[in-house]
């Protein structure tokens, strides 16, 4: 138990991670309402790129927001798929995954180790230790997620809300559905890569198999976080950080690691009840 | 109001489950001296042989003297990388043992200090663990290329152009692959190499390859492993000589098989342990060893189609199987 005190400040630290994760599946689903399954291929493509970048001796800053950019790229594909070839919601997602896989195996092979190279959490100071991560993620999610909170309240964000809404009143003021579509899911997968480029950062190497069961990360979080607050905005970070808190409980009981899994849909599925309940009243 | 009900309710369920822990933890106090971390990648039959076998060897080395702590990422990085934060922050455990790349990766980023023994990982030196400040030390599954040469040359030693069959995206496949290639040229042994894509091309690749090469070699490889039956028949169709590196594929009417035991690899990476935690040995010094002792499987009926008899040097240790 003291050992889970004395790390809770790395339960905090993925859960400031994965917010950005939760943050991609809220800006997907709840937003524009649209099941965005290209989350996972997005996080893949945004650690990959960042590991190139860093092999190649780029700054890590710009390695980590180009990554970003590129996994915002993979959301465009996934609205153009849904938009001009009418492919329905979840299809779109799971050909973009499907085909990033093999684009990312040509960017970074299946597993590139950083050797060391700087990354965005090396240049911080030392005298900061064990809590230089701690804090510049802290920073980043206050960065990121302020400036998105910000960007939802301008015309465009407001019309974003009204994609997921009422998709009608966009078409009666002569503004494409299409195009703020594509502009949310690229929003989702620019914050799923910028996840992804970050894990690349924080653990110091890449590895294709770490986007599998992301999703299921997002979705977690979110869901806890709406059993508080249904807007975008630190409550998606709080709840990734509860369900890292589960998990790591989970892991402190140390029940058959068979279960684990099943520990996660439990949770997923009461909480779920207990919001049904609770909008009723 | 609602909301903050729950609110409270949640932090009930939150303490209860955190003093469960703290009560299992008290009573699961262990008196052993060695207490070791274990961290699987994911449950996997060879994986799954490789713990027994390392739980076994140490228990029996250290006369039951010693405390472990299995947790298993279920094929989860993430996971893996909490159960890894968990076990660096945990000071009572004297080493780790980390079955599979992704869970020896996910620990290794962490801990510098303690040693790490680590089975079922093909290539630790392109992961950047192996340094002479490492922590790390065990066994790498990497096939012995050097005797699935040798058992080459002895079964059919007229062999001067010899296939390479693998699949293009398994990196694992590719270093074996290419590790085969230069031992073979080396050998003055004219080296092919033919690559798959998917398990829909296997048919079209292995036919033109029986045509061009007197015998065929392929490293651990997911899809050659899944399609071996087809490949085995093929080979035997055009009396061509198939050798690969995992044990199931001489069932399948491969000629011979050679490949790594993974219970062996847990044993041998408890022994290395023991050298580390009771000998006071450095891990640089004891490194990656290669799995010992990998068993040969000849299949039989396919010697006899070939026309092939099996020599004196490998009738010892050759298990003939039909």
């Amino acid at each position: 138990m003291i050992e889970l005190l004395l790390h809770s400040h790395t339960i905090i630290e993925r859960g400031l991670l994965f917010g950005f994760v939760v943050a991609s599946v809220y800006l997907a689903s709840r937003l524009i309402k649209f099941d965005n399954l290209s989350v996972e291929g997005a996080f893949g493509l945004g650690g990959a790129c960042t590991a190139l970048l860093i092999s190649l001796h780029i700054n890590p800053w710009l390695a980590l927001i180009g990554a970003s950019v590129v996994a915002g790229l993979s959301g465009v594909m996934t609205g153009l798929l849904h938009t001009k070839l009418k492919l329905n919601n979840l299809m779109s997602g799971i050909v973009v995954t499907t085909g990033l896989f093999s684009i990312i195996l040509k960017i970074a092979g299946s597993n590139m180790t950083l050797q060391g190279k700087p990354t965005i959490f090396t240049t911080m100071p030392t005298f900061l230790a064990p809590y230089q991560s701690l804090i510049l993620l802290t920073l980043l999610a206050i960065i990121f997620f302020g400036t998105l909170s910000l960007f939802l309240k301008t015309e465009h964000g407001f019309l974003l809300h009204a994609v997921g809404d009422s998709p009608q009143m966009l078409t009666n003021i002569g503004k494409s559905i299409h195009a703020y579509k594509i502009l949310g899911l690229t929003l989702s997968n620019a914050f799923a890569g910028l996840a992804g480029a970050l894990f690349v950062h924080y653990t110091g190497y890449f590895s294709i198999w770490t986007s599998v069961g992301i999703l299921i990360i997002g979705l977690a979080g979110m869901i806890i976080a709406e059993s508080f607050s249904k807007y975008f905005g630190p409550a998606l970070i709080i709840g990734a950080i509860a369900y890292q808190a589960v998990i790591a409980l989970s892991l402190e009981l140390q029940l058959d690691q068979d279960w684990n899994k099943l520990v996660t849909a439990l949770l997923i599925v009461a909480l779920i009840v207990i919001k049904q309940y609770t909008s009723e009243k | 109001m609602m909301t903050k009900k729950i609110g409270i309710g949640l932090l009930l369920v939150l303490a209860t489950i955190a003093g469960i822990a703290l009560l299992k933890k008290l009573r699961g106090k262990t008196t052993a001296r060695y207490t070791i971390g274990i961290l699987q990648t994911a449950s996997h039959p060879a994986l799954d042989a490789c713990r027994q076998g390392f739980t076994k060897t140490l228990t029996e080395k250290l006369n039951g003297d010693v405390h472990f702590i299995v947790q298993n990422a279920q094929g989860s990085i993430p996971q893996a990388h909490a159960i890894a934060e968990q076990f660096y922050a945990n000071k009572q455990l004297n080493g780790f043992f980390t079955i599979a790349t992704p869970a020896t990766q996910a620990l290794a980023s962490l801990e510098k200090e303690r040693p790490i023994f680590i089975a079922a990982v093909t290539d630790p030196h392109s992961l950047g663990l192996i340094s002479p400040t490492t922590n790390v030390c065990g066994t790498s599954d990497m096939i012995n290329v050097p005797e699935l040469i040798d058992l080459l040359t002895t079964l059919t030693p007229s062999t001067k152009k010899v296939g390479i069959l693998y699949t293009a995206g398994e990196t694992n496949s590719l270093v074996a692959a290419q590790k085969i290639h230069n031992e073979l040229t080396h050998r003055h042994i004219t080296a092919l190499d033919f690559t798959i894509n998917n398990e829909s091309d296997v048919q079209a690749t292995v036919e033109s390859a029986c045509k061009k090469v007197d015998a065929l070699v392929t490293p651990t490889d997911n899809t050659v492993a899944s399609t071996i039956s087809l490949i085995a028949s093929i080979t035997c169709n055009h009396k061509i000589p198939l050798i690969v590196s995992f044990e199931a594929a001489a069932q399948a009417g491969a000629l011979a098989a050679q490949g790594v035991d993974y219970t062996v690899s847990g044993n041998q990476t408890a022994e290395i342990a023991y050298q580390v935690l009771v000998e006071g040995k450095k891990p640089y010094d004891l490194s990656i060893e290669h799995v010992k002792g990998e068993q040969l499987f000849i299949n039989k009926e396919t010697l006899n189609a070939l026309n092939l008899s099996l020599p004196e040097s490998l009738q010892n240790r050759a298990l003939l199987i039909s």
